[in-house]
């Protein structure tokens, strides 16, 4: 059977979309997130419908039925020599190489298949349709409806591109001048947006339907819906969160190349000041503090290493921001 | 001053003709026509005329394209289902027309764009105007009930629509869905820009898939000697899916009633009958084959003709 969408009862007329990046999430995954975010609201949660996305069964289909561990990747490895084969001319070629590398697996699926892209797309636009049936059932009009999504990793580029699609085909409903929907905050964290059409541009010979990957074939923004006079936004409120270790946020050694950093205009934007490693449990630490605590403590620093492109850890770090943007704008 | 007492009078007439909210739980109940009123109140309340000329010509083209009283009656479920038959990310801009009498529903191009203009104007430049000429907001919500319902059948319509391509991708590329080898996901990764074989962004995929195998399960007939014998067969052509319906959905005896496709092409033995052999060269013969689901028949012509029966699954997955 194909998934279904969620549906949950709206207490207030807030509602929360989380959409996950890479993995192999199954249903139920990101309970633990899911509690975050509540903690994250406090005493307003309970005036939250928050929704979880999982689209992982869809890339299963499209792993299992075209081999990707096996046939698929071969194709990816022949992309991958070609692109790294100085067919780039990105102001810094080694690294863009080596980032494809990385990530090229993750990100080039959706690039190369368009029926992957557009399941997973059909799959998003079924689950927001359903949020704001929800919210319309329990007696918020669209137009009253505050929606948000938080997305991660390659959950934005998902997001990202079922955003203008909603913009583009009015016969949704779900715009906001087709349905009356403006969402109320759009979260990008660790957005590899710009980083896929770097990627997509050098072997756009190699991308089918590139009309319907709005990543590549539109400049980079988020959309706006054209109503019969003007034109609207489809988002009121957009952030981008990002750490300057994460390389699928676009950042490379605290370096921030043009080429792998989404920046959309008129976004929020917040760089983390990311470390490799916790040491006694903190991340902002000095030579002096370090040695101070070991003494102290007459043993060795307690080092744990970072995950940069945490999820968990960009909403912790933000929580006082989140709520700021989920209950209030 | 008669003009505008007549206008008030027209307006007070237009709201009272908008059916209640319990009605319009019920989308069958609420009508086109109470769309095109009810936008036409708010246009006159909000003072679209002076507010947003364009905007109110555009109201009033949509309003003269859909005229006719069969039009004007349908139910906005239907008008909801009608924009989302082969709906796609542009509506040509044609602001007026005349609907095609001779159409089964109201798929014409000029009632699309009406439908979808009426859509976009209740959200935006109608509200936008009623909202800066000081109508209350729980009074513009009241007015706009009919397009509310509109708008609620369009996406209800969208979502069927989606949600039917999710269906048939799963058909193609879901877990029971007939799994390619490296030859046939290399040519179906060519395939995605031949147009017979692209994708619809949300109408799901292509129907089409290419076949190119090589598999050992095939026992065939000899004509000669009257036995049969097992071998390998390679076959080249097209698997089509059914999409819609219960195809490929049952078990059992279903199963292989209804599968989830049929394929069609050119099916090719070796100079011999004889399994694990090569069946392209010198002295190959071929001939047509016809697949239903995970089975296959097929006939080679040239020397010792005969039937070929055959399964499309592999003895060793993704190579033979």
């Amino acid at each position: 059977m194909p998934p279904k969408p969620v549906s949950n009862r709206w207490r207030g007329k807030d509602a929360i979309v989380l959409v996950h990046g890479v993995g192999n999430a199954a249903v139920g995954d990101y309970a633990d997130l899911v509690k975050q975010i509540s903690d994250v609201l406090g005493d307003r949660a309970d005036k939250f419908a928050i929704y979880m996305v999982y689209y992982d069964q869809v890339n299963d289909w499209f792993q299992s039925k075209e081999n990707a561990k096996v046939g698929f990747t071969r194709l990816v490895q022949g992309v991958r020599s070609m692109v790294a084969n100085e067919k780039l001319k990105a102001k810094d070629p080694a690294a863009l190489g080596n980032v494809i590398s990385e990530v090229v697996g993750d990100v080039i699926w959706p690039v190369l298949l368009a029926d992957a892209r557009n399941a997973v797309r059909a799959l998003l636009v079924d689950q927001l349709i359903q949020v704001v049936n929800d919210g319309d059932a329990a007696g918020v009009a669209p137009a009253d409806q505050r929606i948000s999504i938080i997305a991660h990793s390659m959950g934005c580029f998902h997001t990202y591109e079922v955003l203008h699609t909603i913009a583009d085909d009015p016969t949704l409903g779900i715009g906001p001048a087709s349905g009356g929907v403006t969402f109320a905050n759009v979260v990008f964290m660790a957005s590899p947006v710009r980083l896929i059409r770097t990627v997509a541009e050098k072997i756009d010979a190699l991308v089918p339907q590139p009309e319907t990957m709005r990543t590549l074939s539109k400049p980079l923004g988020m959309p706006m819906q054209a109503s019969v006079t003007k034109s609207v936004p489809v988002a009121r409120h957009t952030v981008s969160i990002s750490g300057n270790l994460d390389p699928v946020s676009g950042h490379f050694f605290r370096a921030e190349p043009e080429w792998a950093y989404t920046n959309l205009p008129g976004q929020e934007v917040f760089v983390d000041e990311q470390q490799l490693a916790m040491i006694d449990g903190s991340d902002e630490f000095s030579l002096t503090e370090i040695l101070h605590n070991s003494l102290q403590k007459r043993s060795a620093p307690e080092i744990q290493p970072n995950n940069p492109h945490s999820w968990d850890a960009y909403v912790q770090k933000h929580a006082g921001d989140l709520r700021g943007w989920l209950v209030s704008v | 001053m008669k003009t505008r007492m007549r206008s008030s009078i027209w307006l007070v007439v237009s709201v009272l003709a908008i059916p209640s909210s319990a009605t319009l739980v019920r989308g069958q109940d609420v009508t086109l026509g109470d769309v095109v009123r009810a936008l036409q109140a708010g246009a006159q309340r909000g003072k679209l005329d002076s507010i947003n000329p364009a905007a109110k010509q555009i109201l009033d083209l949509a309003a003269a394209t859909l005229t006719e009283e069969r039009v004007l009656g349908l139910s906005v479920t239907n008008v909801g289902k009608a924009l989302n038959v082969n709906a796609g990310a542009s509506v040509p801009k044609i602001s007026i027309g005349v609907v095609n009498r001779n159409s089964t529903g109201a798929r014409t191009i000029a009632f699309r764009r009406a439908v979808i203009n009426l859509q976009l104007l209740g959200n935006v430049e109608i509200r936008e105007a009623m909202t800066s000429a000081g109508v209350p907001r729980d009074t513009i919500t009241a007015v706009l009930t009919p397009h509310r319902a509109l708008v609620a059948a369009i996406r209800t319509a969208a979502q069927a629509r989606v949600e039917r391509a999710l269906s048939n991708f799963e058909r193609k590329y879901g877990p029971d869905s007939p799994e390619l080898n490296f030859v046939e996901v290399g040519l179906n990764y060519v395939a995605q820009f031949v147009p017979l074989f692209r994708t619809g962004e949300l109408t799901g995929p292509s129907p089409l898939e290419v076949v190119a195998s090589y598999t050992s399960l095939n026992v065939k007939s000899n004509g000669t000697t009257k036995s049969t014998t097992t071998l390998s067969t390679g076959r080249v052509g097209l698997r089509y899916y059914f999409f819609g319906g219960d195809w490929g959905q049952g078990s059992g005896v279903a199963h292989y009633l209804k599968p989830s496709n049929m394929s069609l092409g050119l099916l090719a033995v070796g100079p011999r009958d004889a399994s694990l052999r090569r069946v392209w060269g010198d002295g190959s013969r071929v001939g047509p084959f016809f697949g239903w689901g995970d089975y296959f028949v097929g006939y080679v012509v040239g020397p010792n003709r005969g039937a070929v029966v055959g399964t499309q699954k592999f003895i060793i997955p993704r190579v033979f």
